[in-house]
């Protein structure tokens, strides 16, 4: 099931969020290698898991197996301070706007294949409806252009905000993804939007992680 | 202006236009169009075909492209798609690259090499390869090529945008054709494949078990879908979409 955890309710879910960051960790440090990121306690936490952060925790039998997080583009984000690079035209900024980052599925949790796991489904699938219900419906991606394909398919519009850069030896770009029922729709086709509690049972991938 | 600002809005105004284009032969001309200035000549995208494709299948999974025809040829007759070593770094998930990067590393085999060299020959001395993953887990490939191939790393990833946006259209429509396709139902493919036997309305539908009357009718619905003028045409027309063999 999903949880969504912002500064109102974060005193109850200080647990989960522990294992969030942890997850974090595993993932893009001990994994991916990304080792500014690095903490000797092994939780991956930075400057932007503020006040603002809306976290979205993915759990299976008590484990956060799948987790993403959101920033409002009307306050300092990546792509406004440390990944500026990436983006050629204008900021996106404005209250429907939230940039998506550290999307991350354990790796117990990804498909053998190359498809979207239903942890990954159930993430993408959050998004949207939480955007739906919060007046959202663009989100800011930096992400490895490999999957921009797979974005496109799943019926987001998606605009390039820049020409795709190496950082530290990994092609990134940024790109704005607007979304609405349409891209509902073509994810509850492949298996997201499940009764939250079953097991959804549509297949992602080996390095499924988007880059930030 | 910012640096690469031309860039991206070159790559915005290919989006806009390949939204409208209608048929694969459009996207084909806008992708040459864009990417003239890059000393892009040939170019093809399609799915990787799994290994136990064959051969005369593997062409059919090319969605775009303007590729030397002899070349094509040569290359799925004679498999060297399982030698190519553009296509071992599809596979292996890589990101968007030029071709002189494999050429100049030792890793290439004897036989890649050959593969690399022959097609030289058609003209695709140089080239960038831009691997993808499809929404079910296929990997697709876009190659760009031509004599001589601006490989600079604001190129590469124009490249890799528009093959990315191209690919999904490609697709877009190659779905959308095949749901104004003619569908016919359990029934009348059965009646179409007897008739297509040879058989005559009532030996139909004492095969059948039905009326002659019935056959009568899904015969005429057959026409009809089809846009026939007559049962023999009707049938030949089925036969001519695949719907019967």
């Amino acid at each position: 099931m999903m949880h969504i955890v912002t500064s109102d309710n974060l005193p109850i879910y200080q647990l989960k969020l522990e294992q969030a960051f942890r997850l974090r960790h595993q993932v893009f440090v001990e994994e991916k290698g990304w080792s500014d990121l690095a903490k000797s306690d092994g939780r991956e936490i930075d400057q932007f898991d503020n006040d603002d952060a809306v976290h979205m925790l993915c759990e299976r039998e008590g484990e956060i197996v799948g987790y993403q997080r959101l920033l409002p583009t009307t306050k300092p984000h990546l792509l406004s301070t440390v990944l500026r690079q990436l983006c050629d035209l204008d900021l996106p900024c404005g209250d429907n706007i939230w940039e998506w980052t550290r999307y991350c599925v354990k790796r117990s949790h990804r498909e053998r294949g190359r498809k979207l796991s239903p942890v990954a489904t159930e993430l993408l699938t959050a998004i949207v409806e939480w955007g739906m219900d919060h007046e959202v419906d663009q989100i800011v991606i930096e992400m490895e252009p490999i999957w921009l394909l797979r974005l496109v398919q799943l019926n987001f519009m998606v605009t390039p905000l820049g020409i795709p850069r190496q950082i530290e030896g990994e092609d990134v770009v940024a790109v704005l993804a607007k979304f609405d029922e349409r891209t509902l729709k073509m994810l509850h086709s492949i298996g997201g939007g499940l009764p939250l509690t079953a097991a959804p049972t549509v297949a992602y991938s080996a390095g499924e992680q988007l880059h930030a | 202006m910012r640096l690469g600002s031309t860039d991206i809005q070159n790559t915005l105004s290919f989006l806009t236009s390949i939204k409208n284009c209608n048929d694969v032969d459009e996207i084909n001309r806008l992708i040459l169009q864009t990417t003239n200035s890059f000393g892009i000549e040939s170019f093809i995208g399609g799915f990787i075909p799994r290994l136990t494709q064959r051969p005369v299948d593997q062409s059919k999974n090319v969605l775009v492209g303007h590729w030397p025809e002899e070349w094509a040829k040569i290359y799925f007759a004679h498999n060297m798609l399982y030698r190519d070593p553009t296509i071992r770094h599809i596979l292996l998930g890589k990101q968007t690259f030029v071709w002189s990067d494999l050429t100049t590393a030792d890793t290439l085999s004897v036989n890649e090499r050959r593969v690399m060299d022959k097609a030289r020959e058609f003209g695709l001395r140089a080239g960038c390869t831009v691997p993808m993953l499809s929404l079910d887990g296929e990997y697709v490939g876009f190659s760009f090529a031509g004599r001589h191939v601006d490989a600079s790393p604001e190129a590469k990833g124009v490249m890799t945008l528009l093959s990315s946006f191209a690919f999904a259209r490609a697709l877009e429509i190659r779905r959308s054709a095949s749901e104004h396709a003619v569908r016919l139902t359990r029934r009348e493919h059965e009646v179409a494949q007897w008739i297509a036997a040879g058989k005559t309305d009532w030996e139909t539908s004492i095969i059948l078990g039905v009326s002659e009357k019935a056959i009568a009718k899904h015969v005429n619905n057959i026409r009809i879908k089809t846009g026939a003028v007559n049962r023999t045409h009707a049938i030949a027309e089925c036969i001519r979409c695949g719907l019967i063999t």
